[in-house]
């Protein structure tokens, strides 16, 4: 019960977390500030992917996570 | 009136002392405490025949009384005149409360039943009353330099001061150790419980005191009473090395150690009080800057060592927590010299693709390539070839998995993330954070063979520890990044973004470290633990959100460090226990 009690806590603190991170990404891809010279700019679809992989896989193991459970 | 009553008291204080611990070590080593019937009184020093050892333990409480009269005058004059300095009013109040505690504690452990652990607390606290008195006394006697020391002047008197602090530090564990040897039964003694026997703390001992002594001479050769006394320290320490062939004269080396403990002490504090001497060339050593650094030096700095080191400590601790059991020596060594390999490989290949954006920051302007001791082409081939290594290393006495996983790491640092994400994208960080989450892979696979849910929380863990971990360490060179060109999300988005999303990964690499007790892979030492570090690195992240200002950016990343290491330690030890 426990057990179970610590999983979905950390995974309620994942999705609020991925859901910030997200939504940051998602603020930088629609109005990205202009870099200072010489900088690069970063690709704004190819970083919000990035942002949604990582969420992606992590959720991933979130699900391994929950089957490992006693 | 005050100070002059002080300066005079305190080292008589401690001169007392020291001869408690002396008498104490004869005591000690010949038995003389049971001749004793009574504490604090001797009454047979008056109805008994007098012997050798009746006086010899009479004396010895006599001098503890006078020692803790001394003691406690000092303190008392020490309370009343706050005028004193802190540190010594400290010092001076805490002599007598060492001198206390001492006598409660050896009561206690005899009416527990506890008399061998006594042995070694009775001595401990006797020098540190004796440390106290003698570091007061010292401050009192000697005024403070007035002096502002230059960037250099400063880094050495500070390396010379730190070589002498773990001098005395040596001598005292040496003194401790020692008194197992005086002991009337040493193998029963609690000094066996310290790190080191009695040679080999004063092994440690000499080593140090040598190491100041050579500092002494590199740097303050002209300061003839400096040179004098880190030379007779070094003495001192050599004529031990007899003694302790003579199993008779047990009892006098403890009295002899605790004797160079005070030396030690004293020359610590002349070290840092004296003022350096007026001669230009006082510190004689030749810039270190100046000096190019070898071939070798140059070779193995391609391969980052300091940052290896973090490496392989998550590498070692997951080899421990398998389910597979403990691992032999030799397979933890070849991991170790195969993460080494790669590592450094991947290293050496990251520093050749990124001299060009090395050259334009401080902090990395000065490695090989970009400074031009190294080619790139040379270092591309050495990186390489360790990596070739490596594989062939882990292939061969670990398992094909952990030479998989390995390889892809490389890949990906070398590749993945030096050629195409660090250029391109403010994600680099995030993304390439995989990459130094390999190695606990490494060692998980290296044992077991196969992965499961609980290697890949590792990964996790390490993944998320990365973007607040390298972000502090951008947003305090943001310059030297936009100067490099290198889209870092302090540069690109601001500090104030930053800032934010820092604390938003350290919450969830905390949340994340929680769950390997949840899955059975971890008990609940472990899951104190992390929540314990856990929530120092939240304080910090928090800081770096709500100020923002130097101090707290610097206190996240070097705390960031510290943390990832004690969270794996303290995998092993919930393991092991």
């Amino acid at each position: 019960m426990l057990h179970h009690s610590i999983f979905w806590l950390v995974a309620l603190i994942f999705v609020c977390g991925q859901a910030l991170l997200i939504h940051a990404a998602w603020r930088l891809r629609r109005a990205p500030a202009p870099p200072p010279p010489g900088v690069p700019q970063s690709p704004a679809n190819t970083d919000f992917a990035w942002t949604l992989a990582t969420a992606a896989l992590t959720a991933l193991l979130f699900y391994g996570v929950y089957l490992a459970l006693p | 009136m005050f100070n002059s009553n002080i300066a005079r008291i305190a080292p008589v204080g401690a001169l007392f002392t020291l001869l408690v611990v002396v008498s104490g070590g004869l005591v000690s080593a010949s038995g003389s405490g049971a001749a004793c019937s009574g504490w604090p009184l001797c009454s047979e020093a008056f109805t008994a025949t007098a012997t050798p050892q009746i006086w010899l333990a009479g004396s010895h409480r006599v001098l503890v009384l006078l020692a803790m009269l001394f003691a406690a005058v000092a303190a008392t004059l020490a309370l009343l005149r706050p005028a004193l300095g802190r540190t010594t009013r400290v010092l001076l109040m805490l002599a007598p409360i060492f001198g206390l505690l001492q006598l409660g504690i050896d009561g206690l452990m005899a009416r527990l039943g506890f008399a061998i652990a006594a042995d070694l607390s009775h001595l401990a606290l006797a020098l540190l009353m004796l440390g106290c008195q003698t570091l007061a006394a010292l401050r009192l006697i000697l005024p403070v330099a007035n002096e502002r020391l230059g960037g250099r002047a400063l880094r050495e008197t500070r390396r010379l001061t730190t070589l002498a602090w773990w001098t005395a530090g040596a001598v005292a564990v040496l003194t401790l150790a020692l008194s197992s040897r005086a002991a009337l039964v040493p193998s029963v003694s609690a000094a066996t419980l310290l790190p080191a026997n009695g040679s080999g703390a004063l092994a440690m001992a000499s080593l140090f005191a040598t190491g100041t002594l050579w500092q002494t001479w590199r740097t303050r050769r002209n300061d003839r009473l400096l040179l004098a006394g880190a030379s007779l320290i070094v003495l001192l320490l050599v004529s031990l090395a007899p003694l302790y062939l003579l199993p008779n004269a047990a009892g006098a080396m403890v009295g002899l150690a605790a004797s160079l403990w005070v030396a030690t002490l004293a020359l610590a504090v002349v070290i840092q009080r004296r003022p350096l001497p007026a001669h230009p060339n006082a510190i004689v050593a030749p810039v270190a800057a100046e000096r190019t650094p070898s071939l070798l030096i140059d070779y193995l700095s391609l391969t980052k060592p300091k940052v290896i080191s973090l490496l392989l400590v998550t590498t070692a601790s997951a080899m421990y927590i398998t389910e597979a059991g403990m691992p032999s020596l030799w397979l933890v060594f070849w991991t170790m010299v195969g993460g080494y390999l790669a590592a450094g490989g991947a290293g050496a290949i990251n520093c050749a693709f990124d001299s060009d954006i090395d050259i334009n920051m401080g902090r990395t302007s000065r490695r090989p390539v970009p400074s031009g001791r190294i080619s790139r082409r040379s270092a591309l081939r050495f990186g390489l070839a360790l990596s070739a290594l490596s594989v062939v290393v882990l292939l061969a006495f670990t398992t094909p998995l952990a030479a998989l996983c390995s390889t892809l790491g490389i890949g990906y640092y070398a590749w993945l993330y030096t050629r195409w994400l660090k250029r391109s994208t403010w994600q680099n960080i995030i993304v390439g954070g995989g990459a130094g989450a390999i190695p606990p892979l490494v060692g998980w696979t290296a044992v077991t063979g196969t992965l499961s849910v609980a290697p890949l929380l590792l990964f996790a863990i390490v993944f998320y520890w990365t973007p607040p971990h390298f972000w502090a360490l951008a947003l305090v060179k943001q310059k030297d990044y936009t100067r490099a060109g290198v889209p870092m999300l302090p540069v690109v988005a601001g500090e104030a973004e930053t800032r934010w999303q820092m604390l938003v990964y350290s919450i969830l690499m905390v949340a994340l470290s929680l769950l390997l007790t949840p899955i059975g892979a971890m008990g609940w030492l472990y899951f104190a633990a992390a929540v314990g570090f856990g929530v120092i690195f939240l304080s910090y992240a928090w800081a770096v959100w709500r100020r923002g200002d130097h101090a707290s950016i610097w206190g996240l990343y070097k705390y960031s460090l510290l943390y990832l290491a004690l969270l794996f330690v303290a995998m092993v030890v919930d393991r092991l226990t």
